[in-house]
């Protein structure tokens, strides 16, 4: 090692710059914001790419998930496995999506934030509603691009029949940019969609009267609609939706909060804590006990008052809570989300 | 009738003076000739900042004017050719005949250390003092002239630079006498000169910014002045006009920064000498102090920032002590700790400025620090009684700062006395140790992941080169402290390996390896790996970067192999370019293999392309432009989205397709 070595000068302001370009290019891009057009992320592009490819369709039978993360690894996302099973099992779980576009067979997580099993137990296939994104992509619809080892090409978008990312709607956080579109009902947003294309100059009222908002897998109230109209005409605005609540009577006078609906993307198991250590922290007087009733009936959450409690002003403290009930939702869509004529 | 006559006897007497004064004359132009000859010692250099030196020496004066409260106004214009116009509204030069028989513009345009800053009288506290005065601008320009507004009337006087017939140079010689030209109402002092390019190598273009800069630090250490810049050659045009003074200036620096308190400020005058000091704390780990003496900035600090200091840490331990957040057993807080996080901005004004240091920069009167310290002193204490939840703010974050000073210097020196009584350090077993002990030829490669680790190991010149294989991503060292730091695995595992410390207590000569070599997989995520490690060098242990101990492998990206007959051949490519290359060489039969990571070589691979001294081919990290530098890992490792966005989108081309 005695020879004299040369070395290239590489500038500490060029070489961050060049770096994190390179790497805030592709996290944006090819990571966590998704396509417009279809409105998925890379990784699940792949995904349903790959089951398509193999034949993993609504009218054959279920396949194992690893089988199908071990197609999209190997061919077309040369990363972690467990990053691409995390997608999956994302696009299976109804409260989650709207329209789930992986039909899964198994134990796919709760509404409680449990965990899916691992891929070596679940199945999977295409749901119905994902072959309407990938229809007729064999037809040259869309266009093709190597995959990152030159082996085979891989869809730079789905040809997608309805506006996904609408629909179904997405989150995603990287450097410089976030979104987060809340998902809408499937009826109404193709109803829009034709009104575009019978009458280009819709006005954004007249799209209003069509889409009235967000409509979430796990129902709950959108309070005020000053939010949702922000972000329509700006692509940025705070919608904030609350819990579905009763009080019903019980006998001895004693009556109880009921919760039916909670917020998207609400972990049911935390709010039920975070409810019941209020009560244990007395910060408001008069709860006797909080328990999550939900079971094969549907989601039901109880918070039992004590004799004489205000139940309507416990209930207003509880939908206060930002821990509990409400839950803001900014969206962030880039002025292009809102092209015309989303292809429908 | 009366102005005619005013005027031939200006006329006569500047026709006199010229005559009478000959041989003075001589002298005059000798002082110049000097300058011209070597204005290197008088402007520092003939580069671009020596160039603006020539405006700070006219706009110095204009300042002193507002000093002395007789001028509120400044107007800086550069014109097409290249001159500049420095406008004021002060009370204009001293128009009469001076002592030596000249009249006064000139003695201040043509003799060098003249003017009205050395008696005491015109003047109580000026700048001008740190450079020899106006004639050195005279002396370097192809032309001056100045208009003088006085006394109902203007005057004008006109200097140049030329050479005679018999060769002999004439610097910034009168062309004129003191003309009257008008009449006005106002009063003031206009000077245009055009700087000579054969002084400057043929470069007179003046930047922009750089006046800018400097005339919004002007505007706001004179509160009420009222700066303008204007740029006839592309239209641009700036008002610097504040109030607010030393506050509004802190405020303005901790722009786009999140600060923990409203700014503190204040002003006193003792012994003569005024005093503004203006501070903020942010919630960053730099001490920021910007000081000033009438508006010059000292960057080398000296003695009003000494004063300052002192009396800040005084009286903040004073207090810490007082309201018991110290107990009595606790050790004083550091001034370093207590000025964790702060911006601050001192100005003093005063006459008799002593400048010292190679460039100048520092102020040197002695009185300066008993001043500052005495109204420092006096108003903290009087702002903490008044204030005493920033007060107590503040010394938590001093405590803070100082324990996560404390710890790094424990882990440090836990680091060194681990590695003197046994092996077992806090390594845990990651890192692969070189077999020989001379650290100037042992490097140290950083690795991404595991799976790389081990064919790192396998090999490598188990010699000279150690494997310290990385888990993941570490933490981005711009958003966390430094105690956080300490207690992440990945960085305490780095900071172990090296055993040089950490942050301020980081000492390069305890540096175990000669080269410390980033090793990461050639795709976005390695890239950003390498960005997260040189933010952390960046911030934690500069001097490796500084002393180019800091590398950054090179994998290929490709291999290009062909067999033909038994034989086969294989060519690594690093660039597209080469790949193209090879394969146009090897033809049809070739097969390419892309590395999308290191783990995808085989050891021998690894070690040819990437790690074997002769044939591999290392990046040196350097520093080219510290600011620049530090703005850009602060933009994109900073926790402020909107900057990075902004560079992003204008930095980043999403329009192409990549994998």
């Amino acid at each position: 090692m005695s020879i004299l070595e040369q070395f290239l000068p590489a500038f500490l302001e060029e070489v961050v710059g060049d770096r994190f370009g390179r790497y805030s290019k592709y996290i944006i891009q090819d990571r966590a914001i998704p396509d417009v057009r279809d409105g998925l992320k890379p990784v699940q592009r792949r995904i349903l790419y790959a089951m398509y490819d193999s034949g993993n369709t609504p009218d054959k039978p279920y396949r194992k998930s690893a089988k199908t993360v071990g197609d999209v690894m190997g061919n077309y996302h040369p990363h972690g496995d467990a990053s691409i099973y995390e997608g999956m099992v994302r696009m299976a779980q109804p409260w989650k999506m709207g329209h789930v576009l992986i039909d899964g067979h198994g134990n796919w997580g709760s509404l409680d934030d449990d965990p899916a099993a691992a891929m070596r137990y679940t199945e999977a296939r295409l749901s119905p509603i994902a072959m309407e994104l990938l229809r007729d992509i064999d037809k040259r619809t869309v266009q093709f691009k190597d995959n990152f080892d030159n082996t085979t090409k891989e869809p730079v978008v789905l040809p997608s029949r309805y506006p996904n990312l609408l629909v179904n709607g997405v989150s995603g956080i990287s450097s410089g940019f976030a979104t987060e579109i809340p998902p809408h009902n499937l009826r109404e947003v193709i109803d829009a969609c034709i009104a575009i294309m019978q009458n280009p100059d819709t006005t954004l009222e007249e799209l209003m009267a069509i889409v009235k908002g967000p409509d979430f897998p796990t129902g709950g109230l959108i309070m005020g609609g000053d939010g949702i109209r922000e972000a329509y005409s700006t692509g940025k605005g705070r919608i904030y939706i609350r819990a579905k609540t009763d009080i019903e009577e019980l006998r001895g006078g004693k009556r109880q909060i009921v919760i039916t609906e909670i917020p998207y993307q609400v972990v049911k198991s935390r709010l039920v804590t975070a409810m019941e250590n209020i009560r244990l922290e007395k910060k408001v007087e008069g709860i006797a006990e909080v328990r999550d009733e939900s079971g094969r009936e549907g989601l039901r959450i109880v918070v039992e008052l004590k004799k004489d409690a205000d139940a309507n002003g416990i209930l207003a403290y509880l939908l206060k809570k930002p821990t509990c009930k409400s839950r803001t939702i900014s969206i962030w869509w880039r002025s292009s989300t809102r092209r015309r004529g989303s292809s429908a | 009738m009366a102005e005619q006559l005013d005027l031939f006897d200006q006329q006569m007497a500047s026709a006199s003076s010229d005559r009478q004064y000959e041989a003075d004359d001589i002298q005059v132009l000798e002082g110049l000739t000097a300058v011209r000859k070597r204005p290197g010692m008088y402007i520092g250099s003939t580069s671009s900042s020596g160039l603006h030196h020539l405006i700070w020496e006219i706009v110095d004066n204009a300042v002193d004017e507002h000093l002395a409260k007789f001028c509120d106004a400044i107007d800086v214009t550069i014109h097409k050719d290249g001159s500049i116009t420095v406008r004021d509204n002060g009370r204009g030069i001293p128009t009469g005949m001076h002592k030596i028989g000249i009249p006064t513009p000139q003695v201040v345009y043509t003799i060098l250390h003249a003017g009205g800053k050395f008696g005491g009288g015109g003047y109580k506290k000026s700048g001008g003092l740190h450079g020899v005065g106006a004639s050195v601008t005279n002396a370097l320009s192809e032309w001056l002239e100045v208009e003088i507004y006085r006394d109902g009337k203007i005057h004008r006087q006109r200097f140049e630079y030329w050479v005679d017939d018999e060769g002999k140079e004439h610097v910034g010689e009168p062309v004129t006498g003191l003309e009257v030209i008008g009449n006005t109402n106002r009063t003031g002092t206009k000077v245009t000169f055009k700087p000579d390019p054969r002084v400057f190598h043929g470069n007179i273009n003046v930047n922009y910014d750089t006046l800018a800069e400097r005339l919004q630090e002007i505007a706001f250490l004179n509160s009420g002045l009222k700066v303008t810049l204007r740029d006839e050659r592309s239209g641009n045009q700036d008002v610097f006009h504040y109030e607010g003074g030393a506050r509004q200036f802190v405020q303005f620096l901790n722009e786009g920064k999140s600060v923990l308190h409203e700014a503190i400020h204040f002003m006193a005058e003792k012994d003569d000498i005024e005093v503004e000091v203006a501070l903020q704390y942010n919630d960053g780990y730099t001490e920021t102090i910007a000081s000033f003496v009438n508006s010059i900035p000292t960057r080398g600090g000296g003695t009003h920032e000494t004063g300052f200091k002192t009396a800040y840490t005084r009286v903040m331990n004073e207090y810490a002590r007082k309201t018991s957040l110290l107990k009595e057993k606790d050790k004083n807080l550091d001034g370093n700790d207590l000025r964790e996080g702060m911006m601050a901005v001192i100005n003093v004004k005063m006459a008799e400025v002593e400048f010292v240091g190679q460039t100048k920069d520092q102020l040197g009167s002695a009185i300066a620090r008993s001043v500052v310290d005495a109204v420092v002193s006096e108003k903290m204490q009087v702002f903490l009684e008044e204030n005493p939840q920033i007060g107590q703010t503040l010394i938590k974050k001093a405590i803070q700062a100082s324990k996560a000073r404390e710890a790094a210097r424990k882990a440090r020196d836990e680091i060194r006395s681990g590695r003197k009584k046994s092996e077992s350090s806090n390594l845990g077993g990651k890192l692969t140790p070189a077999q020989s002990k001379d650290s100037a030829r042992n490097e140290l490669f950083i690795v991404e992941g595991d799976s790389a680790g081990g064919s790192a190991k396998q090999g490598r010149d188990s010699r000279h080169q150690a494997i310290l294989p990385l888990k993941g991503k570490p933490m981005n060292p711009e958003k966390a402290k430094l105690a956080d730091i300490l207690k992440n695995d990945e960085y305490k595992a780095i900071i172990a390996a090296i055993g040089a410390g950490v942050g301020s207590e980081f000492e390069i000569e305890d540096c175990n390896y000669g080269k410390i070599i980033i090793m990461t997989d050639a795709d976005t995520d390695g890239a950003h790996i390498q960005v997260l490690l040189l933010t952390f060098f960046y911030r934690y242990m500069k001097p490796l970067i500084d002393a180019g101990r800091i590398y950054i492998a090179q994998p290929p990206l490709y291999k290009i192999s062909r067999k033909s007959g038994k034989l086969n051949t294989v060519r690594y490519a690093w660039t597209d370019e080469q790949l193209q290359n090879y394969l146009k060489e090897f033809g049809k039969n070739s097969e390419l293999q892309r590395y999308k990571g290191l783990g995808e070589m085989n050891p021998e691979q690894l070690w040819e392309t990437t790690m074997n001294p002769e044939t591999r081919t290392l990046l040196q990290v350097q520093i080219e432009d510290a600011a620049k530098a530090e703005r850009r890992v602060s933009t994109l490792m900073g926790d402020k989205v909107d900057p990075r966005k902004k560079w992003i989108i204008e930095n980043v081309d999403f329009t192409e397709y990549e994998e």
